[in-house]
């Protein structure tokens, strides 16, 4: 009697264009990517996931590889293979590494490594208390750090009771203390599966009892959150069409009252409340009458998502890619930081050929759309800062502060009426994520776009000659959090800006200048530095960063450096006249 | 006699699997193909599980060591 999974047709044969296994084409044009995309999401997004049809995957479009080393006890080869296609779906290829079988993690480390993963059967230290045992951890983590700034990953056990579980939670506290070290959740993942985690059939032959099932979730998991989260730019807003992906219906056609709310539907509409909460921009772009999407709702009370929950609404009978361009601008956001869901490839693939930045999901069927905003590439973060839940709030005020400016006429009185207050803080450990978050994520007010990984900025928090500068920023309209970093290093009596990196939300309220001098002001308050330098570094979307060096002592173009005298006394009384309260960040 | 649609499905996992297209006549086995190593072989069964609804015993999952075995394991389990 065949016991599990029911029969089925071979699944490479099922799946249509661009899953047989062939090599891929040198690329294909982004419209016939996100229709091939929109083919994959069956398989990408399978319950449960199936090895032979992921394998049968292969991408016809571009991939941005990068390198990573996994340093291992065990294997990894399960994960590796399924982890492929998931990567791809994302725009990404791993270039991978693998040490020797070796417990004691003692193997050289890939200086050129973009990702360490440190892969663990942690049975095999079963002779170990689990706190004698994270210490040891720790301690190797340490080292693997001191040889390479680059993110590592390490697995945890898969259950969350005893010593297993309090290993857990140690490892929980190691992280805080090794910058750059993320926890693949093997326990989140056990606990999801329940008894199917293992397999004990395994044992003998591959030397691990974690299950298929175990080894496919984790590389979705791996391949669709934890490594985008790191290499690629995230997801800030989902822009969803509205007829045949909220609800079943054309609005046009069958008028508010004939559209059909399924339960999926309602499960993807709370869903993507969900997302909004989590500081992700929602917005609707929808080819329909204004006055018709009104109606709908105001006559559907029983849809979840109501218009105010959007940030930005596109509706008119223009092409989507405009609603795409003016969504984008309303959030003051790059077309790459949105990713755009419609029930019609058609619309899909018109988008992509036009924009072919923006990320595209097929939204036929709402299940799997709810499946797929659970892990699409961009969505995950490893940590939510209070900066994400206030970015909602901080749009609608920024609205409100141009309205201002644009009634005023003096800038000083404008900031008066605004009431405005800087911090500012200086190397502050609590403040370790969001640097690294604002210098990898910021690319339009970002001086040298030198991307510091969260080690680095560990590096300059700690060392005596370098400084992390963090500025917040709040008015009477909305606390916008952290917006700035400025990293800074001190020679003698010199002092280079390595980077500064400002969030959108900040800018347009005319204190940039007041929150770099304010900020550097204060690092500079124990020194006798006479002259500071700022690199400037030209990419394809800092021009703003730019235009405001290039305020201090003329036109930057191309790779730069702008050197400036300080005179701190004379930045003392700027400060003073700025028309803001100035505060002090601490832990 | 091979059941034609476990024989389709095991040597389509098996190719997919190996990364490389197998001929109609060729009598693959784990000897005679250098990437089909041990972890390539334990990919190889789980995957063949998936495709075809079927689950080995631990007994004799270390035996199937060829196309030849894999279909004939695939259509005992179906019978069964």
């Amino acid at each position: 009697m065949t016991v599990g999974i029911p029969d089925r047709e071979s699944g490479a044969a099922s799946l249509g264009a661009g899953a047989r296994p062939k090599a891929p084409s040198t690329g294909s044009g982004p419209a016939e990517t996100a229709i091939a995309r929109a083919q994959w999401q069956r398989v990408i997004y399978a319950n449960p996931p199936r090895r032979a049809d992921l394998l049968a995957l292969s991408a016809l479009w571009p991939t941005q590889p990068f390198r990573v080393q996994v340093i291992r006890n065990q294997p990894f080869e399960f994960v590796a293979s399924a982890l492929r296609p998931f990567l791809a779906f994302g725009g990404l290829e791993a270039i991978s590494s693998y040490s020797d079988y070796d417990d004691s993690l003692s193997v050289p480390v890939e200086r050129g490594a973009d990702v360490i993963i440190v892969w663990l059967d942690y049975e095999r230290y079963s002779q170990l208390s689990p706190e004698d045992l994270a210490e040891w951890l720790e301690h190797r983590l340490q080292r693997i750090r001191e040889k390479t700034k680059a993110p590592i990953l390490v697995n945890n056990q898969p259950s969350s009771a005893g010593e297993e579980g309090a290993l857990n939670h140690l490892l929980n506290r190691i992280v805080t203390r090794v910058a750059g070290v993320y926890v693949a959740d093997q326990a989140a993942i056990a606990r999801s599966l329940g008894a199917r985690y293992r397999d004990e059939r395994t044992a003998r032959l591959a030397g691990t009892t974690v299950s298929d099932l175990a080894w496919l979730e984790t590389a979705r998991l791996m391949g669709l959150s934890w490594l985008p989260a790191l290499l690629l730019q995230p997801v800030k807003a989902v822009a969803v069409d509205l007829d045949g992906t909220l609800y079943n219906g054309v609005l046009g056609e069958d008028g508010p009252a004939e559209v059909i709310l399924t339960p999926e539907h309602i499960e993807l509409q709370q869903r993507l409340l969900t997302l909004r909460e989590s500081g992700i921009f929602l917005a609707a772009v929808s080819r329909n009458d204004p006055a018709d999407v009104d109606s709908l709702f105001h006559d559907r009370t029983d849809l979840r998502i109501r218009p105010e929950h959007f940030s930005a609404m596109a509706v008119s009978w223009a092409a989507k890619a405009e609603g795409i361009h003016q969504i984008a601008r309303d959030l003051r956001i790059d077309e790459d930081a949105i990713l755009f869901i419609d029930d019609n490839p058609g619309e899909l693939a018109a988008v992509a050929s036009t924009i072919p930045k923006v990320r595209t999901l097929h939204g036929v069927d709402p299940r799997l759309t709810t499946q797929a905003l659970q892990a699409f590439p961009g969505l995950f973060r490893w940590s939510r800062s209070e900066s994400d839940a206030r970015r909602i709030g901080d749009l609608a005020a920024t609205r409100i502060r141009q309205q201002i400016a644009e009634n005023g006429h003096d800038p000083n009185e404008y900031l008066q009426s605004l009431q405005v207050e800087l911090g500012i803080g200086v190397d502050l450990n609590s403040h370790l994520e969001r640097l690294h978050e604002l210098s990898q994520k910021t690319n339009q007010f970002n001086s040298s776009l030198r991307r510091i990984g969260a080690a680095e900025v560990a590096e300059y928090i700690r060392e005596p000659d370098r400084h992390a500068l963090s500025i917040s920023l709040r008015d009477r309209l909305s606390d916008s959090g952290v917006v700035g970093a400025i990293f800074l290093t001190i020679d003698g009596d010199s002092a280079s800006i390595d980077e500064i990196a400002i969030s959108c939300r900040a800018l347009g309220r005319r204190l940039e200048r007041l929150m770099i001098f304010a900020a550097i002001h204060r690092a500079l308050a124990d020194r006798s530095v006479s002259k500071v330098s700022f690199r400037f570094t030209p990419g394809p979307r800092n021009g703003p960063a730019r235009d405001w060096l290039s305020t201090l002592a003329g036109w930057v173009d191309g790779t730069d450096i702008v050197t400036i005298p300080w005179r701190a006394a004379d930045v003392a009384r700027e400060i003073a006249a700025g028309g803001v309260r100035m505060t002090e960040l601490s832990e | 006699m091979m059941d034609h649609r476990a024989e389709r499905q095991v040597r389509d996992v098996v190719a997919t699997v190996l990364g490389r297209p197998i001929g109609p006549d060729e009598r693959l086995t784990r000897a005679s193909e250098p990437g089909w190593d041990s972890l390539r072989h334990v990919e190889i069964l789980l995957a063949i599980e998936g495709v075809c609804g079927v689950r080995f015993d631990e007994q004799e999952m270390g035996g199937l060591d060829s196309v030849e075995k894999l279909v004939d394991s695939v259509e005992r389990h179906r019978a069964a």
